[in-house]
């Protein structure tokens, strides 16, 4: 009955400190949402504005589409369309090959690891680097993000001083102070800058009346990507166009508020057109997936998600999982429904890696009804095949026994008979219940046989 | 989370838990027993039943 969430989440439970610290770590950033939020009278008149230009934008996506594309190349940048994950890879590398790339430094892009890009230009001998501080750390340890904002939040400074030893970017063995690690990972980055090709960066946003795509970093290593190299590619999610500065206020306003609990980023840069001395500027859009999933009738909202990452700072199963239990690239609720659109079959089992208190859905800035969809994926496993069979045996046990008077009275009138039954085999793994339970003591007689003769005694 | 829970209660310095819900209750209260905890589960109709 165990699913692979399950498994990876029980693991990572075993050490209870490593998982209270990782639990508060995101109850933390979910608190600093929560003064953000209160901080502003108009919180909730913003999540609902934000929520309705992103249905309608969605909703007329081929128009917005075409306007950003139009006025981008009126600014001299070359649009490109890639309908998937190949063909996004292919485009890239066909770019930096015309323009005799070595070296590529590269923004965060949650886009690029769907597409799997870095193996894919690593293969064709392109050295990528990462730049976003947490995504350089997990680069240089081979691991992949385990959130979608803060791809290194499982590690502490103790894991990243002992990593920049190994990689010779630290020098002074043991101090893991992370003032002195940033400012040697700041010395590292600093020259791949310098010495990259081109640079690459994702997308927050992209508006369709001017051509501009936005990033927002903390770090400003998107404006660093592009302020040296002389090549600029940008990929951008089809679902990241939105209509026009006026519909950007209302999603700035929100995203680090939502995610980050920041009323916002460092740099919010607009980039237009390459620089004078520069070579072209490149967007490419990417499909892999989106355009059919706006036809899906009762999931296409989760395509209104901005990615702050707000939902799995808050949901209580990844907090005490991680982002490495689940098996979507992408963690946490917006993940669960994001996977299940991805590949159903192979995703099925962390639809169950939710307790549907709908908290992802309170804190949503974009309002994405991920909860209530969960819960729709779970009515849809057994016609995708992936329903658990023993789940599907319990419920119709238990349909029978509940629905029967005669069967649950009886059932309930013996019950206490279970009292008697061993603690070893109560306790055995045949039940899947009393790993972490003591079991209860029926009792003599049940609650409503009880009332029962209260009331009788009283006519 | 159960036990993050209980703990949670425990720290009230609370000495029984109600509620509404038997298989939240049996859920606290399994976990609770399991590892020797001192707090107690009743269902409300317990405490309301109690007075008749």
């Amino acid at each position: 009955m165990s699913t692979q969430h399950s498994k990876a989440a029980k693991e990572f439970l075993q050490n209870q400190q490593y998982a209270h610290w990782h639990d508060a770590t995101f109850w933390a950033v979910r608190t600093k949402r929560d003064n953000m939020a209160m901080g502003l009278d108009e919180w909730e008149q913003l999540r609902e504005k934000a929520s309705a230009i992103k249905r309608h934008t969605i909703t007329h996506l081929d128009e917005y589409l075409d306007q950003f594309a139009t006025n981008a190349e009126k600014n001299g940048v070359e649009v490109h369309w890639a309908k998937d994950a190949q063909e996004f890879n292919e485009i890239v590398y066909g770019i930096l090959k015309n323009h005799d790339v070595k070296k590529m430094v590269k923004s965060k892009s949650m886009l690029t690891e769907e597409c799997e890009m870095n193996p894919y230009l690593e293969a064709h001998g392109i050295e990528v680097v990462e730049t976003d501080l947490g995504e350089r750390i997990i680069q240089l340890k081979d691991q992949k993000p385990s959130h979608i904002v803060m791809p290194a939040i499982h590690l502490n400074h103790d894991d990243v001083g002992e990593l920049f030893e190994e990689k010779g970017i630290s020098n002074e063995k043991g101090n893991h102070d992370p003032t002195y690690l940033t400012y040697m990972a700041r010395l590292s980055l600093r020259n791949e800058f310098l010495t990259a090709d081109a640079g690459m960066t994702g997308a927050n946003f992209g508006i369709a009346e001017t051509g501009d795509i936005v990033v927002c970093t903390n770090e400003g290593n998107a404006d660093m990507s592009t302020s040296c190299p002389k090549l600029h590619i940008a990929a951008i999610g089809l679902e990241k166009i939105i209509p026009n500065y006026d519909c950007l206020a209302v999603f700035q306003r929100m995203l680090c508020r939502a995610g980050t609990g920041q009323p916002t980023t460092t740099y919010t840069s607009h980039f237009r057109k390459a620089r004078p001395t520069a070579h072209h500027m490149h967007i490419v859009l990417v499909d892999n997936g989106r355009s059919e999933w706006i036809a899906n009738p009762e999931h296409w909202e989760s395509l209104k998600c901005i990615r702050c990452g707000s939902c799995m700072n808050t949901c209580p199963v990844y907090r005490r999982s991680g982002g490495y239990s689940y098996s979507y690239f992408i963690p946490g609720p917006i993940g669960i429904n994001l996977g299940m659109l991805r590949d159903p079959q192979a995703h099925s089992g962390n639809v169950s890696a939710c307790t549907l208190c709908n908290s992802c859905q309170t804190v949503c800035p974009v309002k994405v009804n991920l909860g209530d969809q969960i819960y729709l994926w779970r009515q849809q496993l057994d016609s995708l095949g992936t329903a658990n069979p023993q789940k599907k045996l319990m419920c119709r046990a238990m349909s029978m026994f509940y629905g029967s008077s005669s069967l649950y009275n009886f059932g309930t009138g013996m019950a206490h008979w279970a009292n008697l039954i061993p603690s070893p085999v109560i306790n055995s793994g045949l039940n899947p219940w009393a790993e972490g339970h003591k079991m209860m003591q029926f009792p003599q007689k049940p609650f409503h046989e009880i009332i029962k003769g209260i009331t009788k005694s009283e006519k | 989370m159960g036990r993050d829970k209980v703990e949670r209660h425990i720290q009230t310095g609370a000495e029984y838990v109600t509620g509404p819900d038997c298989s939240c209750l049996m859920h606290m209260a399994g976990v609770a027993k399991k590892q020797g905890l001192k707090i107690q589960f009743m269902h409300v109709v317990e405490i309301l039943a109690a007075g008749l």
